[in-house]
């Protein structure tokens, strides 16, 4: 059990921890999600979760936060999907006046389903590789190579401009 | 290619709108901590109470005789090698003698046609749960209505009076109603409940505010009651004075005979008489140091040269067939019991025929009834400062002083024992039949759903925070 002066401590090293990495944590519940609201609600229970558990985290704070960045991410959407378009509607291509390509790429990502963002997020913004993608959502690898060439080819399928980001074809 | 793709990401994390980082995050993060031990202590705690109540309940206590094959009809018939006192739990209510019952409602059972029944007794020490061993060796724990032992009010002398007829038939008890007005007679009596059909017959007892039967005793024909009691003056639920020892009889009616219900007044006021009676009707009265005998006329008392001082809470006297008379032992010369017989004619002493001695000086003895007429079934109980549990033996008549032999263990917390003699084999008194099943109390009903609730409503609830957690 911790003591006063312990708990003092544990909330000094946890308030450095927030204003450290709060930022970076921040812009990847953005990324997530696509929306401000959700990736605000997203960063809060992180991070109330990372105090729950503070003595627990042996290792990096960092990771423990972007886990449960991850899968809470997924759970909300498990528990929301009723409430998701059907898949007709946003295989068609997003308008020619988003001429833009960073609103476009925004655009699109918006329109992908939960899992398939988050894939992208980890491969191309956090730079995991597969491996690592693949212990951090408990799935196998061979689901995130799969998940990955479809959230790529719905991207081309939403936004055929995206071309030069994506490529015309599975990036392998 | 995908190198410009992680460009962009960046450049989209890069222009991200300012998230707003909540200043109590820490303060609602140990919250939950804290509500974590909690449940999980919550948990712990309820496990254990469950565990506590499934151990209170101990898997021999709850086999239960109804799943056992049934005994077949020519089982032979006896006193049980153990008898098994109730457990604590069953009438161990905390209701400060304030209440008509001791224990819930639900653990007697309100059918009394049980069939014929071999042992009865009383347990509890504040009111007594009156319980049968029914021939095929179930214990029934019964609802008597009005039975005075239920009472845990105004019972001074702390007998719970009931008797089993020789034959196991008719289980007869005292009876009072303590929320009947106070302004008139205490309604009380006897009642006899005849366990084959469950049927019950009360007597009323007349006297000046009720009779407080304290004794109770059957003929060996199983045809007589005799019982014994207090007369009182003043008598309500919480008071009583002015009693006067009074006596009686009470023909069992048949087809053929009627009912005979009668009473006697003693001739010492001064002190309880143990009572008795003969297939003939003839009651025998005993104070400790007068024997007497009443037809129906007079008291008349006969020398009898046994005198000792009589216990305050004897047994009544053990009538045989052919009259022989088991007294009560005293604390005065013999330590024993004395046996004598009744002389058919009412002016000669009765002979002294017989002593069954105590087994050592850690034991008292009584007299428990007749399994023929020469042999004794007594109870040795332990004195109060030795330990050991009580037992059963017999002790044969004759012209030396015997000693009893142990047939059957009585465990603690048994009274008012009560055997229907006819029903044991004096050459194989005893039969092993297997240990009792208990009901639950509602009490422990209710703990044990609560137990089960709470660890299922803990546990589910467990699952779905942890489900919640990376």
């Amino acid at each position: 059990m911790l003591t006063r002066g312990a708990t003092t401590t544990a909330e000094r090293s946890f308030d450095e921890f927030v204003s450290a990495r709060g930022r970076a944590l921040a812009r990847t519940a953005y990324l997530l999600t696509g929306d401000h609201h959700l990736a605000e609600d997203l960063l809060q229970t992180a991070l109330m979760q990372t105090a729950r558990h503070w003595e627990r985290i042996h290792g990096s704070p960092e990771a423990y936060a972007r886990r449960i960045l991850y899968h809470q991410n997924i759970s909300w959407w498990r528990r929301k999907r009723w409430q998701e378009s059907p898949l007709f509607d946003h295989d068609a291509p997003a308008p020619a006046a988003d001429t833009d390509l960073r609103m476009t790429l925004e655009d699109a990502l918006r329109r992908l389903t939960v899992r398939q963002r988050t894939i992208l997020v980890l491969r191309y913004f956090e730079d995991l590789t597969e491996v690592q993608t693949a212990a951090e959502l408990g799935i196998s690898v061979g689901a995130v190579k799969s998940m990955t060439r479809q959230a790529l080819g719905r991207l081309r399928t939403l936004a055929p401009e995206l071309a030069e980001l994506i490529g015309s074809s599975d990036p392998g | 290619m995908t190198e410009r793709l992680k460009e962009e990401l960046r450049h989209l994390g890069d222009g991200a709108p300012e998230l707003r980082v909540p200043d109590d995050a820490w303060r609602r993060g140990r919250r939950a901590r804290h509500r974590d031990h909690l449940l999980t202590g919550l948990l712990v705690a309820s496990i254990v109470v469950l565990a506590g109540s499934l151990i209170r309940l101990t898997p021999a206590e709850r086999l239960a005789t109804d799943v056992l094959a049934p005994r077949p009809e020519t089982a032979r018939v006896g006193l049980p090698e153990r008898l098994y006192a109730v457990p604590q739990r069953l009438y161990g209510l905390p209701d400060g003698g304030t209440a008509a019952y001791a224990w819930d409602d639900g653990v007697g059972e309100n059918d009394l046609a049980v069939g014929p029944a071999v042992v009865a007794y009383t347990a509890g020490d504040s009111g007594g749960l009156p319980v049968v061993v029914t021939s095929d060796g179930g214990y029934h724990p019964l609802n008597l209505p009005g039975f005075s032992g239920a009472a845990a009010t105004n019972n001074e002398s702390g007998d719970t009076p009931l008797s089993l007829s020789p034959d196991g038939r008719f289980l007869a008890y005292a009876w009072w109603d303590p929320t009947a007005p106070a302004d008139g007679p205490m309604p009380a009596g006897l009642r006899v409940v005849d366990l084959t059909t469950g049927s019950l017959r009360s007597l009323s007892l007349e006297a000046d505010d009720g009779v407080d039967v304290d004794q109770i005793t059957w003929s060996p024909d199983s045809a007589w009651l005799a019982w014994a009691g207090q007369s009182l003056i003043s008598w309500s639920a919480t008071n009583r004075a002015f009693e006067t020892p009074v006596a009686g009889r009470v023909a069992v009616p048949t087809a053929q005979t009627r009912l005979v219900n009668e009473s006697i007044t003693m001739l010492d006021e001064q002190q309880p008489w143990d009572v008795g009676v003969t297939n003939q009707g003839r009651v025998v009265l005993w104070s400790g140091q007068t024997l007497a005998f009443w037809d129906g006329g007079e008291v008349r008392p006969v020398p009898s040269g046994a005198n000792t001082k009589r216990d305050q809470t004897a047994p009544p006297l053990a009538v045989s067939r052919k009259n022989h008379v088991a007294l009560s032992p005293g604390t005065g010369r013999t330590p024993g019991i004395r046996v004598l017989s009744v002389s058919a004619r009412t002016d000669e002493p009765w002979q002294p025929a017989g002593l069954v001695l105590v087994p050592d000086d850690t034991r008292t003895l009584s007299a428990v009834g007749w399994l023929s007429d020469d042999l004794l079934l007594t109870l040795a109980s332990p004195v109060a400062a030795s330990g050991g549990s009580p037992w059963l033996g017999l002790g044969a008549r004759g012209s030396d002083a015997a000693r009893p032999e142990a047939v059957a263990e009585v465990e603690r917390g048994i009274r008012s024992l009560t055997v229907a003699t006819d029903l044991v084999d004096p050459d194989a008194p005893t039969v092993d039949y297997p240990e009792p099943s208990w009901p639950w109390s509602t009490s422990d009903k209710v703990l044990l759903a609560l137990g089960v609730a709470l660890v299922a409503g803990l546990g589910l609830a467990f699952v779905v925070r942890r489900r919640r957690l990376p």
